[in-house]
């Protein structure tokens, strides 16, 4: 009896719940030919899409549709001619199937005149089946493609206007409203009549475009500007001038700028009424003598005020505007070394700590004098050692030492006093150098980083 | 039996199979749901989950490719319409989750249909994206903020990891703090931890700027100050320091010699004091603890053994006596010169005392173990004997006991089966005898360890043992698995069912038992071990 129970509970617990249900779909047995196959007919664009009735965050009947749209648009193919906009200023491979995969985003438009022909409901889906009559699709196009170039164009009389008016942010706008009239349409050869004879119009609007943006000029007050390390330009915020090829004054243009010792640091300024762009130099934290400010027009800025189309942005991505460096020379302190080493009450004969002062400076771009007078700072070392202990031929000695940084008016700007530091080796004469080998480590690794924090930044 | 525990294993298998099964079916009913309102990430989430528990099911694997796809399509969407509003970071993370779903797929053998435009749209938005992000993190490093350029670019070293110079400002931002950190302990005179935030470094990137010169300069001057501690015979601090910079590097200067120095010239010196102060034995072992640790050290090896010989205890153990037993007594003697040195005591050296002053043995056994302080003077004088070692058995037993028997009444079970089928009993009365034997020893020694020196009693202790062995068994001369206890009531023997299985056993038990004389081997065995410990524990230095 318990052998059948135990058989029982094992039978239902393997297979009671081991079957699952049927989570695919077998609904296609009555669906209309057009869903089992894809129609043909050579005067058709054929677009079928279906979508789950599931509710997504979109109405499923909208989904099937753009699916079909979607496919439909997928048979037009789009050619990028060799005379358009597109070839002629050789944009890359990736872009050109950016531009195809955008302008079939707008289904709508770029489809224009599509018709409904059947829908089909199955239990979990829902098929909807599109067409458009080739025929009808070159004629909708060639009428669209006139209205854009005509109201281009019209853009187009506005920004040169602004142009000539001397009103380049306004002449740039209309521009790219111009360019973004025929966006659709860049792929082709994009002829129009000027005065009798034909131009290749998308080059016409993006070479126009380029030569207004790269007319924009930043002029700085001088041709380069000195700077003490560790301090700011006397003269501080430069003020630049933002100015059009016949050096009228352009007021509203962001300018973005960058010290060449903090690339990652941006400062942003704009110029004024008077076309004057005020740009504030931090602290010349650098070791390196011969330095920079680089400015430029925040062209991005005006693109993506100017237009939200993609297609168009990307374009003008490739549309550069100058950058304008202003050279900074880096002053540089001279420093005069003073150093008095007394190892157990005599003058050491060779100097150990001198090489590692000089290097760590001469490293870090400073001048050495040779006399205090001619120095901007004067570095002054003084250490003296005493015998300690000794035992089993172990000596040791004792350290004191004092590092003084003083400017040329002999004002005290840095100070150290060392009595922490002893030497050991095999005579007391070898500790007081060992000691001064230690008093050398210390100051690379703790006092010159300290004097150079206080001093310099 | 063996259908039962078929049964067993195939139930635990079932549940465990069941198990799975039921939380499979579980985790697609609820990705269904999911399913049902459209949320296709959970949906695809979960069904990815059934897959790898059943991946034989295929309709599973039809529910994760469709939702999936239907998943793979809403961040293809997400990516376009990100891109299209200028939103470079939400364009690369978008992407990024649909990379990480194809190729989660993929691995489980479920391939999803990828929109080309998806990986244009993001090739794009990253060059923006990580260029904004790059100077952003060098902005941070320019203001010393570590912490957060190292997240930056480790964002970007996750998306791409050739991005322009990443790899060395991630290594800026990870090191520089530690390098800082080493330098601010170095300037607090903390050296090991200046040298160990180095060594992190050195043991990822052996170039960063000049860690190798700052670890040899800070051990340099945990060295030094260790050796300073030295000289001033600061041995505990001086040990602490070079034992820190031997840790590191063991062949720092001669910073094994120092240390072994620092750890063992307190010890040698301590050493010293206590030979003279004739604390041989502790001597010695402080010497012993010195080679131990350092090998040779000085002349540690002479003095240990000076010390050794020094800290020798020649020990004379009197003949003990038992009275009319001398072959008993000498076979204790005998074990307990064997118990001392078989302990293999450095120190012990065990005599027999009627061997070297058979006069003074022979005195100790009349007198009772009264001490005659110049004869004990003088077994110093001329044997160099310590101590005695007497022995006195105040008590000592020996009992051979007697069979006790006991006849006892008893039923003999006949069983005979009928041509009928039926079953006849028959039981008999019969007669069967228990019997009990017990052998039995006790013993009992006062021992003390007389000093000849000063006559005083160093040591003193009573230890006794108690040993027997008893016998119970049964006899019967009949069919002894059919034989039954009877009990007594008024005045008539009845068969007793329930004694069956005693008796059994106390007719199958032995009549064999220890001997006194191997009880008494036992009872020596034990007193003499103890004894031997007592003697060899004890320290004439304390």
């Amino acid at each position: 009896m318990k052998n059948i129970l135990y058989l029982l509970i094992s039978v239902i617990i393997v297979f009671g719940c081991s079957s699952t249900k049927n989570t695919g779909n077998g609904y296609l047995a009555n669906a209309p030919d057009w869903v089992k196959q894809s129609p043909t007919n050579p005067g058709y664009y054929y677009g079928v899409g279906s979508a789950t009735k599931a509710n997504t965050n979109m109405d499923f009947h909208e989904k099937a549709r753009q699916n079909a749209l979607s496919e439909l648009a997928g048979n037009i193919s789009v050619n990028i001619s060799a005379s358009s906009v597109l070839s002629q200023y050789e944009y890359d491979d990736n872009y050109s199937e950016y531009f195809k995969d955008n302008i079939k985003l707008s289904s709508d438009e770029y489809l224009e005149g599509y018709e409904l022909v059947d829908s089909w409901d199955s239990e979990e889906q829902y098929w909807v089946y599109y067409r458009l009559s080739k025929e009808k699709y070159k004629a909708v196009k060639a009428q669209r493609k006139n209205d854009a170039i005509s109201k281009s164009m019209g853009n187009l009389e506005q920004a040169i206007e602004f142009k000539d008016a001397g009103k380049v942010k306004e002449s740039i706008r209309f521009n790219i409203k111009a360019l973004e009239d025929v966006k659709d349409f860049l792929a082709e050869d994009l002829k129009v009549e000027v005065d009798g004879a034909q131009q290749a119009y998308g080059s016409e609007l993006l070479s126009g475009l380029t030569d207004v943006v790269q007319d924009i000029r930043i002029v700085y007050p001088e041709e380069s500007i000195a700077v003490r390390r560790g301090k700011s330009p006397d003269v501080n915020p430069i003020v630049a001038k933002v100015v059009d090829a016949s050096g009228r004054k352009l007021s509203g243009f962001k300018i973005n700028s960058f010290l060449s010792w903090n690339p990652g640091g941006s400062i942003v300024s704009e110029s004024d009424s008077k076309g004057e762009a005020r740009i504030e130099i931090g602290i010349a934290d650098t070791k390196r003598n011969e330095e920079f400010l680089e400015s430029s027009i925040d062209l991005d800025k005006l693109i993506r005020e100017s237009t939200s189309d993609p297609v168009v942005r990307k374009l003008l991505q490739n549309i550069t505007t100058p950058d304008y460096v202003l050279p900074i020379n880096v002053v540089t302190p001279s420093f005069f070394i003073e150093i008095n080493e007394n190892n157990l009450g005599n003058p050491l004969e060779k100097s150990i700590l001198f090489p590692e002062i000089v290097d760590l400076l001469l490293k870090d771009g400073f001048t050495l004098v040779d006399r205090a007078d001619h120095a901007d700072l004067v570095l002054k070392v003084t250490a003296i050692t005493k015998t300690n202990t000794q035992r089993n031929g172990m000596y040791s000695t004792t350290m004191t030492a004092k590092v003084v940084v003083t400017d040329t008016f002999g004002q005290q700007l840095y100070e150290k006093t060392i009595d922490d530091l002893s030497g050991l080796s095999d005579s007391f004469e070898a500790a007081g150098l060992d000691a001064y080998e230690a008093l050398g480590n210390r100051y690379q690794i703790i006092i010159y980083p300290e004097m150079y924090k206080k001093l310099f930044k | 039996m063996r259908l039962r525990v078929l049964l067993f294993w195939f139930l635990i298998i079932g549940i465990g199979f069941g198990w799975i099964s039921c939380g499979t079916k579980k985790t697609v009913k609820q990705a269904e749901k999911y399913e049902a309102v459209g949320m296709f990430k959970e949906a695809s989430e979960l069904y990815y989950q059934a897959h790898v528990k059943k991946p034989q099911k295929v309709d599973i694997t039809i529910a994760l490719k469709r939702s999936g796809q239907i998943y793979l399509e809403e961040l293809s969407q997400n990516v376009a319409t990100s891109y299209r509003q200028g939103n470079y970071k939400e364009t690369v993370y978008q992407y990024l989750a649909a990379r990480n779903l194809i190729t989660r797929l993929k691995q489980s053998g479920v391939d999803l249909k990828t929109d080309e435009s998806m990986e244009r749209h993001f090739v794009d938005a990253k060059e923006f994206y990580l260029a904004e992000r790059y100077k952003v993190g060098q902005n941070y490093i320019y203001e010393a903020n570590y912490k957060e350029a190292k997240e930056v670019f480790k964002e970007i070293y996750n998306i791409d990891p050739d991005y322009k110079d990443t790899r060395n400002f991630l290594d800026q931002a990870t090191f520089e703090p530690v390098y800082i950190e080493g330098s601010r302990l170095f300037a607090e005179g903390d050296y090991i931890g200046a040298y160990d935030n180095w060594e992190y470094i050195n043991q990822s990137v052996s170039t960063y700027k000049d860690v190798g010169d700052r670890m040899v300069q800070a051990l340099n001057e945990r060295y030094k100050e260790g050796s300073l501690l030295l000289i001033d015979e600061v041995f505990e601090d001086a040990a602490q320091a070079l034992g820190e910079v031997h840790r590191r590097n063991p062949s720092f200067e001669n910073v094994k010699l120092l240390y072994t120095e620092a750890r063992n010239e307190p010890i040698y010196r301590q050493a010293a004091v206590l030979m003279e102060e004739e604390k041989c034995r502790t001597a010695y072992f402080a010497y012993e603890q010195i080679i131990a640790d350092a090998g040779k050290y000085k002349d540690a090896d002479v003095l240990l053994k000076e010390a050794l010989e020094c800290a020798q205890y020649p020990i004379a153990i009197q003949t003990p006596v038992i009275r009319k037993n001398s072959s008993q007594a000498r076979e204790f003697q005998a074990m307990l010169n064997n118990k001392l040195i078989n302990l293999k005591s450095p120190f012990l050296k065990i005599y027999d005392l009627s061997a070297i002053n058979s006069r003074l043995d022979g005195a100790m056994k009349s007198s009772a173990g009264r001490i005659d302080a110049k004869a004990l003077k003088r077994l110093y004088e001329t044997n160099n004997i310590k101590a005695i070692l007497y022995c006195e058995f105040t008590e000592f037993e020996a009992r051979t006991g007697k069979e006790v028997k006991d006849e006892k009444t008893g039923f003999e079970r006949q069983v005979t089966k009928l041509k009928t089928g039926e079953t006849s009993i028959y039981d008999r009365q019969v007669k069967y005898t228990e019997i009990s034997r017990e052998n039995d020893v006790v013993v009992t020694v006062n021992f003390k360890l007389i000093s000849t020196t000063t006559g005083e009693i160093l040591l003193s202790d009573r230890v006794d043992r108690r040993e027997n062995d008893r016998a119970e068994y049964a006899h019967y001369s009949g069919a002894k698995d059919k034989l039954y206890p009877a009990s007594y009531s008024n005045g008539t023997y009845s068969l007793k069912e329930s004694g069956y299985r005693s008796l059994q056993r106390l007719l199958r038990q032995s009549s064999e038992i220890e001997p006194t004389n191997k009880l008494m081997k036992s009872a020596f065995s034990g007193i003499t071990g103890e004894l031997a410990n007592d003697v060899n524990n004890f320290d004439p230095e304390k």
